[in-house]
């Protein structure tokens, strides 16, 4: 697999050696010293992500001179939103409506030739960081100017529907907020053919003071795909960063968040549902860390499973010896419903400072017995009871989201994937 | 400069060295030294291969790093291995016998010997550097059938059953420091509970090391037949010196059907000056096994001594229907550091943990609490609970908790919480209000904190551990 991506590697970079500063092969060289993540790296313990390339994928490969393109139109039509849309990786269409244009700029990286900065600027130790600094092929860079609300929330249409020469994409977001500003996001990661893909996204997040940003993400994937997503967030005096996930498909599937809290005031939001099925493994691992006085966090992760999948929770959070004040919170809580399932978590604190509130708890096991005699003895079947209870242990994640829309969307998305259960 | 020297002693009471002639094997760690271990213990050759094979396994291992304390490399070569008083190159046969400095120093310690001037009923092995001083109650003991000795007599008269559990929980290829200790460890005590007895006192080994550059590797073995109980304690002290000692010491309990064992440990062992200078280096694997159906095990332990505390009680949970507990109260203040916790592998049906641990860290102290829980696939209404809290005393040091749970049983339950919190001003305040002064009101707080904990130690260890808990942390405040 390694020589194969060699391979790969080396004739993707030859479009870009003529670009000036272009250490695609300097990312590169590093990540073939470390290899695809494994259980021996604490951050993947739970976890041996070089199995699923290799049982999922003959070949890693990128041949953007061969991408296809084709019509998308299947958008969220229970709301009004802007839309940006994506077709195989590459940038496509954007359509703000009628929101003030002169207040934010908003394009795609490849040609806004922001990939310099972004690529130099990540010195990091994570293996498929690097890979996608060394492959990343486009993406979008998102910049708003200061005093600005957003109408309508924005979703991110990011749609796959590709043949074995291209199965891998790495792709790059960076949304810069401006003091005072806000934006709601919605992230939707589609694949509609049936060739697997191995999907990296990169996200770079920063809140100036009192912005808000809230980022919503979920996805449609296949049976066979492999989905990581990294958010790199940075947030400034009394901004509010909210963050949801909904993990439901693809064969593996891991969203990592650091987020910094790096002055008074700031807040973040992390929360999550993850419902897994059919041998599925789903992973949230988060990074809080408090730089700052007076910062506050709070997390939630809901997790059921079901047929042999497994799901894991990795949360930590890092109070500085500065943090006085700090108030964190993490809660993580999983449904194992049949036998096969694995259920694995490490909430961890890191605390140097002495005037903070900081809790964690995390609980695993069965549906509660009595509330299923409960609900039958009312004349539901044991299978509607059962729906029912996870309904309800779902939507206590679900209810975390601010955004009223979205939090519909959210809700009737997981409703129907509920119903679908078997 | 003796006031200076009393100055010290204030600080840890139990900072005196004995001066005494020992005899001692080469410095270093070769072949040549584990056989002369073997030889001047008197080993049988199965031992002495079993050593041999351990310290084959060891050149092969690496040290862990994963630990959140870091330290400054050991030179193993440059310790000695094996330390005795000279006068026990025949071991007396009776306390009568024994070197009075040696009677002196357990009585400046507080563990009188001579059992007509015990008012308590507990029985003690006593440990000074590498072999085993003393036994005491040996004879009331002996009625009910309850073999208490040092492991290298136990090595000599009861052979068998010490092949047959020696290393059954911990292998001889288990990490760095326990196969390290199964290839030079020296001496220990040997706890054997028959069928359906209960034994009548608490049992307890108290360790001290004295010699300077030596390390101390005992080895524990505690067995605990169908439908036994047993309580045992360890205490640990050891002399102030300006450089970092070795304690790694195995730990092995078994116990079969219906047994119960509790072990105690008080751990007082030296924690360092001020400065974070000397100490002990706490490396220490102990183990439980519940082999038999409704056995129990618990572990309690306050740690409030050495430069770095590394270790985790853990019990595997095998026969259905077993019980593991944990009670933890981990005290570091100056520079020590503390990582410790216990790993709760649940395997057979229907059995339950429970894990309560207290961390308080002061000064430039960092305290990490690091557990694991994992149910197997089969351990069918399994339930484990966990609680760690942790205080904070001052802004310079850590508090930091790891758990990793690891469940693979849909009938099982798991719940984990842990809370980080500071002693409030509003509390302090009323008890200055009540006329105590500040360190008596955060000794208070303190021991109130870790009252779950306390509650579980037999009691008059109950007693000496509330005044450590107030000891340690004398100098944190104000």
């Amino acid at each position: 697999m390694i020589e194969n991506l060699k391979k790969t590697f080396e004739s993707f970079n030859k479009k870009f050696i003529s670009w000036p500063n272009n250490n695609r092969d300097k990312f590169f060289n590093k990540f073939m010293k470390m290899g695809f993540p494994n259980n021996k790296i604490e951050d993947w313990k739970f976890s041996n992500f070089n199995n699923f390339v290799s049982k999922n994928f003959k070949s890693l490969n990128t041949n953007f001179e061969n991408l296809t393109s084709f019509k998308f139109d299947k958008y969220v039509n229970s709301f009004d939103h802007n839309k940006i849309i994506f077709i195989n990786g590459e940038f496509k269409d954007k359509n703000f409506g009628n929101e003030e244009k002169e207040k934010f700029v908003c394009s795609d990286i490849k040609s806004f030739g922001e990939h310099l900065r972004l690529t130099i600027e990540d010195e990091c130790e994570n293996s498929l960081n690097l890979l996608n600094n060394a492959f990343y092929l486009d993406g979008l860079s998102l910049i708003i100017e200061k005093e600005y609300e957003f109408k309508k929330p924005l979703i991110i249409y990011n749609v796959f529907k590709t043949k074995k020469e291209n199965n891998f994409f790495n792709q790059k977001i960076k949304i810069k907020v401006g003091e005072n500003s806000k934006i709601d996001i919605l992230l939707l990661n589609i694949n509609l053919g049936s060739e697997p893909i191995f999907l990296n996204i990169y996200n770079n997040i920063s809140l100036k003071k009192d912005a808000i940003v809230k980022l919503y993400s979920s996805s449609d994937l296949g049976e066979k795909d492999i989905f990581y997503n990294f958010n790199s967030v940075d947030v400034l005096n009394n901004s509010i960063f909210e963050n949801f996930i909904f993990s439901n498909s693809a064969n593996f599937y891991k969203n990592e968040i650091k987020c910094s809290l790096n002055e008074k005031y700031s807040s973040s939001f992390i929360n999550g549902a993850i419902f897994s099925q059919n041998e599925q493994t789903h992973e949230i691992k988060s990074r809080i860390e408090h730089n700052d006085e007076n910062t506050k966090s709070y997390q939630k992760i809901k997790s059921v499973l079901d047929k042999k999948s497994k799901s894991v929770f990795q949360g930590k959070i890092f109070v500085s010896s500065k943090a006085q004040k700090t108030d964190g919170y993490q809660l993580s809580k999983a449904i194992l419903l049949d036998k096969e399932s694995e259920f694995d978590s490490k909430p961890e604190l890191e605390i140097y400072a002495d005037d903070v509130k900081c809790s964690h708890g995390s609980t695993s096991g069965n549906l509660d017995e009595d509330a299923i005699f409960y609900l039958m003895s009312r004349g539901l079947s044991e299978f509607e009871a059962k729906k029912l209870l996870i309904k309800g242990f779902l939507n206590d994640a679900v209810e975390t989201i601010t955004n009223n829309e979205i939090r519909k969307y959210f809700s009737s998305k997981i409703e129907s994937k509920i119903n679908e259960y078997r | 400069m003796r006031e200076k020297e009393l100055e010290k002693l204030k600080e840890y009471k139990y900072g005196f060295s004995t001066d005494i002639e020992t005899i001692k094997a080469p410095k270093g760690l070769n072949e040549e030294v584990i056989k002369f271990i073997s030889k001047i213990k008197k080993e049988p050759k199965w031992l002495l291969d079993w050593r041999l094979k351990a310290y084959k396994r060891l050149k092969v291992l690496k040290e862990p790093n994963w630990q959140k304390p870091k330290y400054p490399k050991i030179n193993y070569q440059d310790l000695y291995y094996y330390s005795a008083p000279k006068s026990f190159k025949e071991k007396p046969k009776s306390l009568d016998e024994l070197d009075p400095k040696l009677l002196e120093t357990y009585k400046k310690l507080g563990i009188p010997l001579q059992e007509q001037k015990r008012l308590n009923n507990i029985a003690v092995d006593a440990v000074f550097d590498s072999v085993s001083v003393a036994t005491t109650f040996k004879e009331k003991l002996t009625e009910k059938g309850i073999i208490f000795c040092s492991i290298s007599e136990a090595i000599q008269k009861h052979p068998d059953l010490v092949k047959k559990y020696l290393g059954s929980v911990i292998p001889i290829t288990d990490h760095y420091f326990a196969t390290l200790n199964s290839a030079v460890f020296t001496d220990g005590s040997f706890v054997y509970i028959p069928e359906n007895v209960r034994c009548p006192m608490e049992l307890s080994t108290y360790f001290r090391i004295n010699a300077s550059q030596t390390g101390q590797f005992e080895r524990t073995l505690i067995i605990a037949d169908k439908g036994s109980y047993v309580s045992y304690l360890e205490g640990c002290t050891a002399p102030m010196r300006d450089e970092n000692q070795l304690h790694a010491a195995n730990v092995e309990l078994v116990a079969l059907d219906d047994a119960e064992i509790k072990y105690s440990t008080v751990q007082n062992w030296y924690p360092g000056d001020k400065d974070g200078k000397g100490g002990i280096y706490n490396f220490v694997t102990k183990r439980g096994l519940c082999k038999g159906k409704n056995s129990k095990i618990s572990w309690t332990q306050v740690e409030t001594g050495s430069a770095i505390t590394w270790k985790y009680p853990s019990c595997i949970l095998m026969g259905d229907n077993s019980i593991g507990e944990f009670y933890s109260i981990a005290i570091t203040n100056n520079y020590q550091k503390a990582d410790t916790g216990t790993k709760m592998t649940h395997l057979g049906k229907n059995t339950k943990s429970k894990i309560i641990s207290k961390g308080i860290s002061a000064g430039f102290a960092d305290n990490t609490y690091r557990g694991l829980v994992d149910i197997g696939r089969n351990a069918i209404n399994s339930r484990n609970y966990t609680q760690c809290d942790s205080l904070l005393i001052g802004n310079k040091c850590g508090a930091h908790t790891v758990p990793y749970i690891r469940n693979k049983n849909s009938l099982a339950n798991v719940e984990h919480e842990a809370t980080t919190s500071k002693i409030s001003d509003e509390q302090l305040f009323y008890c200055n209000q009540r006329g105590l002064n500040q360190e008596e009101a955060v000794s208070l707080i303190v021991n109130g904190f870790c009252k779950e904990v306390l509650q579980q130690l037999p009691m008059e260890f109950a007693v000496e551990a509330q005044k450590l808990v107030g000891i340690s942390l004398e100098g944190s405040v104000g």
